[in-house]
């Protein structure tokens, strides 16, 4: 699938900016299965300096520092990206997940090393025992990977309801998990916690997915948001596969992916330090038009 | 507590240091012996006792001992007099053992921050560096520039065992602490112990020191022929800040904060009172986690906004370099001799004590089936005490084994260690106690240099792992031998580059301005509200008051009441009720205005204490402390508040002789000397002259207080012999330009400051106070007009109150005005953050 991207974000300040310093992770890089024919960012004011760089994770990100006095700060990314990720194989095919997690332990020295990072917990991330026995239903002995997973998937959007405002980025996963509400990178981040409860690998995938299914029906800008899911590591053989658990759903054609790392701390789209401004305010708006 | 005796270190096993098996004195050890031999006993004089007693006090003095604080607020170490010693050939092979062990975790870093292939290769568990709390994600250089030095400075604790080797208890490699209080301890001894020096070839510190200005300037970008350099501290509340001053003043470089510096296009730069001032080499004393708001932890306030991206582009280098600290996990010593074998290709001259990383199988077996008697830690950057297994009730011991099951990998284990025993002084002669000894080690050049001493430790508590990483215990000196004369003579002059006389004081840091301004308006405030309390409680505390006192004590309340100290119910009660009475003693509890202003004086003089000469923080600390308490003290109590308040008049004028005598008069003392002038012009209308504006019946009263809150009665006296009268008395406190406390003192210094500071900054503060010296004149002549009469008098204090009034908001706008030029108050930094997922809330 190709699409046409637009992700506009604006900031409005209560008062006078006197300047600002953003790091954005909001270049789309190329993912198995998915690439950029052409990325550009425009911000307002322009920026009196702009660096890229390819972050730990390898993804790419800007840095922009604004001396310009300003009220309003505006952040657009516009690309092209073609994406159409690998089928997974079928579940039952994939190995027991306790073969997989033995591998990412390895006695001290996991195989494939770049997997083993994702066991680990992270910033956003920390393993609780509640988290450890809600992904006990799932992982249960001998189960393939896949099929482990894809219920855990399946179990969050059952067990959690979608709620926007409910939560923020600032509350706890104890407390996101308990409430049994938050929206999807609540979602990503509690089944991030109870697969590496069991040892398997999990890594926060942060992007966008099509809500339209055709030019025509693309008329309603700005009703697609960005999004958030998980890649799981399902062994050497199926490597990485997608799965987002506010949907459901196997990553194939619906998804863009920007970049990812072990939770939301490591790729937030923008973040920024600025002096002056007094209180501020956001809107994101976000455009995914499918042009095949 | 049983087991715990178990733990202690044995004698038996321990590693004698004085001592031979043959039981005869070792021959290093000799020298300082028979100097300790010689002093003079206790009771004639100059004995050891008296030398301990002296450099105890020194260390106090210096402020060595003030900040290192344990968690019960005492403080965390005391001084032993008798050095660790440490004989020449022995400490060529330390030396040699260091500045391998620096290279080799120099090269740890170098990879782990760059292509990884220590990972890849299985020389180290990726879990060491993915699930430690050290490493750096936003340091890790993917298409930046690479440090050319990752540790540039490096401590490490050695202990000797029973087999009489040196292992490695523990690497220092994010902000090792310590060499500040080496130098420092060393000064001391040497001041207190000058006769061991002479005869005892002891190799000497200082050139070392030296050394290590040209080896961090070294580290500068190349094509910067004159590189600056400064101290990057978290602040004066971090346990350590004596040393980051220490460090400041021995590097010869300024000691600044997050707040002082600025990233803007990959430089780093200083801001001064001329504007930003480059710096090249930062020597961090600040947690790699703290450094950067933008790109590491957000919440920091201690950083500077986007040194992290200035790190890439290798305009500037930090000594040491962002996520250092990830190496020193004692899990890494297990592999740390493969490492050497495989980067070095040598075999590790010095091994580290045997660790078990439980995330290995075979050691995760060892250490279950050993666990009895071995010392337990989280090891991936938790900051957490040791657990000593053999201590644990069951329950404990059970919740422990669960967590070892479940998270191996978080945990190393080992067994107590016995450290070799060296002869202290325990106040009557010597005495063995367990020595730990940290070394301190440089880069210069391509390879290292080891300070030829260091800091030896008395761990406290059993295990020498459970005080470990934290300087606390007893600390002592560490003197390495010579046999080379040449090691024990100060140096050749060494070549400095040329450095241009430069009187200036325009390279003053904005933030120390700006703190000095304040010290000197509190200082001043102190000095005024300690004078009118006095004042006041003089003629209460008396007893029974005459007319004339309770006339006087009536206004004096309205200014109390008027300057926060009281409150208004009780100032502005009639002098001789209770309310009054116990208004007046409560002005020193912990909430009212003095103590929280010697707080506020504490505070600053914190901050500033790199700024004040020795003398200065010598006497400021204690004399504080002091006036502080006995003020806590007279609670409730008239006689002791007098003698406290006397104490608080007495220690602002210590004070300000120190800085009248010890501060050059740069730009850093204007800006003390600017806050204490417009503090007290704000005095003498505020409080002195208030009283006038009341209705001419308590002019009388007014007189002798203004006289009295001027400190000019005596004056006054002297010239017109007791007679009162308002012209005269006016004339004195706000003319007469010769009076120190008088208004126009005050102005003619404010205007001269101001003048003085814009030929300085470049920047200039107008002075609009100027102007008013002809009104004030007017006033004064008023006051003295021959008719008295009703109309007459009402004019004179109509125009009176009204320059009051107007000097008053002229100094506030001129207190702005300074702050605008001077101080560069940017507004608060603060985070922004956008949400990802489908909900858009408002950011942090």
């Amino acid at each position: 699938m190709h699409y046409l991207l637009s992700h506009r974000t604006s900031y409005s300040y209560a008062s006078t900016v006197d300047s600002a310093q953003h790091i954005a992770h909001l270049r789309a890089r190329a993912f198995p299965g998915q690439s950029v024919t052409s990325i550009g960012i425009t911000t307002s004011p322009e920026p009196a300096l702009a660096v890229q760089h390819v972050d730990h994770f390898g993804n790419l990100i800007d840095i922009y520092r604004i001396d310009t006095p300003h009220t309003r700060f505006d952040i657009e990314v516009r690309a092209e990206v073609e994406v159409r990720f690998p089928d997974p194989p079928p579940a039952q095919d994939t190995p027991p997940w306790e073969q997989v997690r033995a591998a990412l332990i390895g006695g001290g020295f996991p195989t494939p090393i770049e997997a083993s990072e994702f066991v680990y917990e992270s910033p956003l991330v920390p393993i609780d025992a509640a988290l450890r026995e809600y992904g006990a239903k799932s992982f249960t002995p001998d189960r393939p990977i896949l099929a482990a997973a894809s219920d855990l998937m399946k179990r969050i959007k059952a067990d959690f309801e979608y709620h926007p405002g409910a939560t923020d980025i600032s509350t706890p996963l104890a407390d996101v998990f308990s409430g049994k509400e938050g929206v999807c990178q609540d979602f990503a981040h509690v089944m991030i916690a109870a697969c590496r409860a069991h040892g398997i690998a999990a890594g926060y995938v942060s992007g966008y997915i099509r809500t339209v299914h055709s030019k025509e029906e693309a008329a309603l800008r700005g009703s697609d948001a960005s999004h958030a899911w998980v890649a799981v590591w399902c062994g050497d053989k199926a490597g990485w596969i997608h799965l987002d658990p506010t949907n459901d759903l196997i990553a194939k054609e619906d998804h863009v992916a920007v970049a990812w790392g072990r939770d939301f701390s490591d790729v937030s789209p923008l973040r920024g330090v600025i002096l002056g401004g007094g209180s501020h305010s956001y809107g994101v708006d976000v455009t995914l038009i499918p042009t095949v | 507590m049983e087991a715990l005796r178990g733990l202690k270190s044995t004698p038996d096993s321990a590693y004698d240091e004085l001592v031979t098996g043959q039981k005869s004195i070792r021959y290093h050890w000799q020298g300082i012996l028979s100097v300790i031999r010689s002093l003079p006993s206790s009771e004639q004089g100059g004995g050891m006792a008296e030398r301990v007693e002296s450099a105890r006090r020194q260390l106090q003095e210096s402020g060595a001992t003030v900040n290192l604080l344990d968690e019960r607020g005492t403080p965390g170490w005391t001084f032993d007099p008798l050095p660790f010693v440490v004989a020449p050939d022995e400490w060529e092979a330390i030396e040699r053992g260091l500045i391998q062990r620096a290279t080799l975790l120099d090269g740890m870093l170098a990879d782990l921050y760059g292509p990884q292939t220590l990972l890849k290769d299985k020389l180290v568990p990726p879990m060491l560096v993915h699930a430690n709390r050290h490493f750096q994600r936003a340091c890790r250089v993917t298409d930046g520039a690479a440090p050319a030095r990752h540790l540039a400075q490096y401590a490490v604790d050695l202990v000797r065992q029973g087999d009489g080797r040196w292992y490695v208890l523990a690497d220092h490699t994010e902000v090792p602490s310590g060499i500040g209080y080496a130098l420092e301890i060393r000064r001391v001894l040497a001041r207190s112990l000058p006769e061991a020096f002479r005869s005892i070839p002891v190799r000497h510190l200082r050139p070392f020191v030296d050394r290590w200005n040209e080896s961090l300037s070294a580290l500068a970008p190349a094509d910067v022929t004159r590189p600056t350099m400064a101290v990057l501290t978290p602040g004066s509340l971090s346990s350590t800040y004596f040393e980051h001053v220490y460090l400041s003043r021995s590097l010869g470089v300024p000691l600044v904060e997050g707040g002082d510096l600025v990233a803007r296009d990959g430089q780093v730069s200083i801001k001064t009172l001329t504007g930003l001032r480059p710096v090249h080499v930062l020597l961090r004393r600040l947690d790699s986690a703290f450094v950067d708001p933008l790109e590491l932890r957000a919440d920091s306030a201690l950083g500077v906004t986007g040194l992290v991206e200035a790190t890439r582009t290798a305009r500037i280098a930090l000594a040491n370099a962002l996520g250092s600290g990830v190496v020193e996990t004692p899990a890494m010593m297990p592999f740390l001799e493969r490492l050497s074998q495989k980067l070095l290709n040598q075999k590790l001259e010095i091994p580290s004590l045997d660790v078990w990383w439980l995330g290995e199988p075979s050691a995760y077996a060892f250490v279950m089936a050993n666990l009895d008697g071995m010392i337990v830690r989280p090891c991936l950057g938790q900051d957490r005490e040791p657990i000593i297994v053999g201590m644990l009730e069951p329950a404990a011991r059970k919740a422990l084994e669960d967590k070892l099951r479940s998270q191996p990998g978080h945990y190393v284990a080992q067994y107590p260690v016995v450290p070799s025993l060296s002869p202290k002084w325990d106040g009557k002669g010597l005495a063995p106690s367990a020595v730990v000894m940290r070394c301190f080690v440089i880069s210069e050049g391509y390879g290292y240099r080891v300070l030829p001493g260091g800091l030896a430790r008395e761990p406290m508590g059993d295990t020498a792992l459970a005080s470990l990483g934290r300087l606390n215990g007893t600390l002592k000196d560490v003197w390495v031998l010579t046999e080379d004369a040449a090691d024990v003579q100060l140096p050749a002059g060494r070549r400095f580059h040329q450095i241009s006389v430069d009187r200036g004081g325009a390279d003053l840091q904005s933030r120390a301005a700006d703190n000095l301004y304040w010290l000197g308006r509190y200082i001043e405030r102190l000095d005024n509200d300690a004078r009118l309390l006095r004042t006041t409680v003089t003629r209460v505390a008396q007893g029974a008051m005459g007319a004339r006192d309770l006339a006087e004590v009536r206004l004096l309340g309205k200014l109390l009441d008027h300057a926060n100290l009281m409150d208004a119910s009780a100032a502005l009660s009639m002098p001789e009720s209770a309310a009054f009475q116990q208004g007046l003693a409560t002005v020193a509890s912990e909430t009212r205005g003095l103590p929280k202003m010697l707080d506020s004086i504490q505070r600053l003089t914190g901050t500033l204490r790199d700024r004040f000469s020795s003398d200065m923080n010598a006497a400021v600390g204690p004399l504080l402390t002091n006036v502080r308490q006995k003020l806590l003290e007279a609670r409730g109590n008239l006689d002791p508040l007098l003698a406290a308040l006397d104490d608080i008049v007495r220690f602002v004028s210590t004070l300000s002789g120190l800085a009248q005598e010890n501060m050059t008069r740069g730009t850093g003392w204007l800006f003390l000397d600017l806050g204490r002038r417009l503090e007290r012009s704000q005095f003498v209308l505020a409080s002195a002259l208030a009283p006038f504006n009341q209705s001419p019946i308590d002019w009388d009263a007014a007189m002798r207080i203004a006289l009295e809150l001027c400190d000019s009665t005596i004056t006054y006296r002297t010239r017109y012999l007791g007679q009162l009268q308002p012209a005269p008395v006016l004339d004195l406190v706000m003319l007469d330009d010769s009076n120190p406390r008088a208004l126009a003192f005050q102005l003619n210094a404010i205007h001269s400051h101001l003048q003085r500071l814009g030929e300085a900054s470049g920047a200039y503060v107008p002075d609009a106070l100027e102007a008013l010296h002809g009104d004030l004149a007017r006033v004064v002549q008023l006051f003295g007009g021959e008719e008295q009469a009703w109309r007459h008098e009402g004019l004179a204090l109509a125009m009176l109150r009204e320059i009051t009034e107007d000097t008053e908001r002229q100094i506030e706008d001129l207190s702005e005005a300074i702050t605008r030029a001077y101080f560069s108050h940017v507004p608060a930094a603060q985070a922004v953050g956008s949400m990802s997922g489908g909900s858009i809330t408002d950011g942090r």
